[in-house]
């Protein structure tokens, strides 16, 4: 009991308190001093505590938790923010072991409110919107808060500033958007740490001894770029400073590096036409090279309906890791590596035929042999090399009269490797 | 490496992102210092590379007979 009031007085994190806030970690002080205590707050603070210790013990099990709980815990981070405050950096821990315990328990009862809809599907659909609030989203306004007033904190005495336990509730608010699907609230959080770089510590110095955040937070990070803003470089960027992070030891995070890797693949395409080396992406990361293998080989011989194939039988994955958009623009990639083999074929020479790619189009869609071409088609063939063009994947320009494309004598196929300025701007 | 260990997750259902089981490691211990493949991971020369596979090869007869 005392050293955790000592924590307060003296301003400072103790393993006692964080164990006291943990309603699954049993009651071990003893509260004979608890009237004399002048400190209302923190009286309050205690008193919750230990209700949630005696629900958890009385009315819950190893996968069951009840709204009262929630309630409780709800009422310990808001009480933790109302003490924080007046505190200084020390804080910043309770409040996250307070704030992720209360997203557990969150994530808890919206999984079993899930199932008990499903298993009465259709039987009570009307409900208020109040009502059908989830408990994640309730949770998530408490901890903002807590994200607010380590944000905000103006201490001016930097090195003990709540500005440093930023990034620790940064975090836990993407990965509560992330289960929401909301990826506005995402865009506002990256947007709000954005413009206060200048005042905050980089997460590379705040979380210098907790690596496993640092890595979510990267992961995070990449992922709104690549899959919410089309920006591939940044996404790349981040995702790869993931993966570096990661631990390398083979038995910890595999799933994690698995994650991280299944982003990163597509996203180094796209950003640099940079693709991973098939030995030894199969010895890092064997399910992501089975995953890959078959766009990979599309991108190297241009096979459209391999593509397809490929797309369609991975669909719910790529949407689920929101790689749709990401994977559909690599259409044009395989597009231009057919119309590079055309070239090829041709000779090389400045003038290609339509026709000829028209040919390589309809072959490469449809794996048949390929009859007559009509106007149409070849009409489509040339809306698909302008927009080529135009996206600076050929050099050259198209003769509609003729019904050829003219490239450059020189670099007619610009390798885009180590540059991937336009598809950032293309998308 | 972690398939073999775990065959019941799959890539495809594990769609969200969870924290390293352990807090954290040291800085030796990180891929960037305990291995040399960020450097050899990733390729570039793929513009160049002509594969020589069915497709490719079904695909040039197709565009030779279109030339005639």
């Amino acid at each position: 009991m005392e050293e955790i009031l000592a924590c307060f007085n003296k301003k400072r994190n103790s393993n006692t308190l964080l164990n006291f806030l943990n309603y699954d970690r049993p009651l071990s002080v003893n509260f004979k001093h608890i009237g004399a205590l002048k400190n209302e707050k923190v009286l309050q603070l205690l008193q919750v505590c230990v209700q949630m210790k005696q629900e958890y013990a009385t009315k819950c099990t190893e996968t069951h938790r009840t709204s009262e709980l929630f309630d409780l815990c709800n009422e310990q981070l808001k009480l933790l923010n109302r003490i924080a405050e007046g505190e200084t950096r020390w804080i910043a821990s309770p409040l996250y072991t307070s704030a992720l315990q209360l997203l557990h328990v969150s994530e808890l009862l919206d999984k079993a409110e899930a199932e008990q809809e499903t298993a009465n599907a259709r039987k009570k659909k009307v409900k208020g919107d109040l009502e059908d609030e989830k408990y994640l989203e309730k949770c998530v306004r408490t901890i903002h808060t807590s994200f607010k007033l380590c944000l905000n904190d103006r201490n001016p005495d930097f090195k003990d500033n709540k500005k440093w336990g930023v990034y620790h509730f940064t975090n836990l608010e993407f990965r509560i958007y992330h289960r929401l699907q909301n990826r506005d609230m995402v865009r506002n959080l990256v947007k709000v740490l954005d413009s206060r770089v200048s005042e905050l510590p980089s997460p590379e110095t705040a979380l210098r001894a907790c690596k496993a955040q640092l890595v979510t937070y990267y992961y995070y990070k990449g992922e709104f770029y690549g899959c919410h803003n089309g920006d591939f470089q940044k996404a790349f960027e981040f995702l790869n400073k993931a993966w570096l992070e990661s631990c390398a030891d083979v038995d910890v995070g595999a799933q994690q590096k698995d994650a991280i890797m299944v982003l990163l693949v597509p996203f180094a395409i796209l950003a640099f036409k940079w693709y991973p080396d098939s030995v030894l992406l199969k010895q890092l990361h064997p399910r992501v090279a089975v995953l890959y293998a078959p766009l990979l080989a599309c991108l190297q011989n241009g096979d459209l309906k391999a593509l397809d194939t490929w797309l369609d039988a991975h669909e719910l994955l790529l949407l689920r890791k929101n790689l749709y958009v990401a994977t559909v623009l690599m259409r044009e990639l395989v597009l231009v590596k057919l119309v590079k083999t055309c070239w090829r074929v041709n000779g090389a020479r400045s003038i290609v035929p339509v026709d000829l790619v028209a040919t390589a189009v309809a072959r490469s869609a449809t794996h048949a042999a390929v009859g007559a071409l009509t106007d149409d088609s070849l009409d489509e063939t040339e809306c698909l090399l302008a927009n080529l063009i135009c996206k600076g994947y050929i050099k050259g320009y198209l003769s509609h009269g003729n019904r050829a494309m003219v490239v450059s004598k020189t670099n007619a196929f610009p390798r885009q490797a180590a540059d991937g300025n336009q598809q950032s701007t293309a998308t | 490496m972690s398939f073999d260990k775990d065959p019941k997750k799959t890539l495809e259902e594990d769609d969200e992102f969870e924290d390293f089981p352990v807090d954290t490691w040291p800085d030796s211990e990180t891929l960037r210092e305990t291995s040399n493949v960020q450097t050899n991971l990733w390729q570039e020369d793929w513009d160049d590379v002509e594969v020589d596979d069915d497709f490719t090869k079904e695909l040039q007869a197709e565009l030779e007979k279109r030339q005639q």
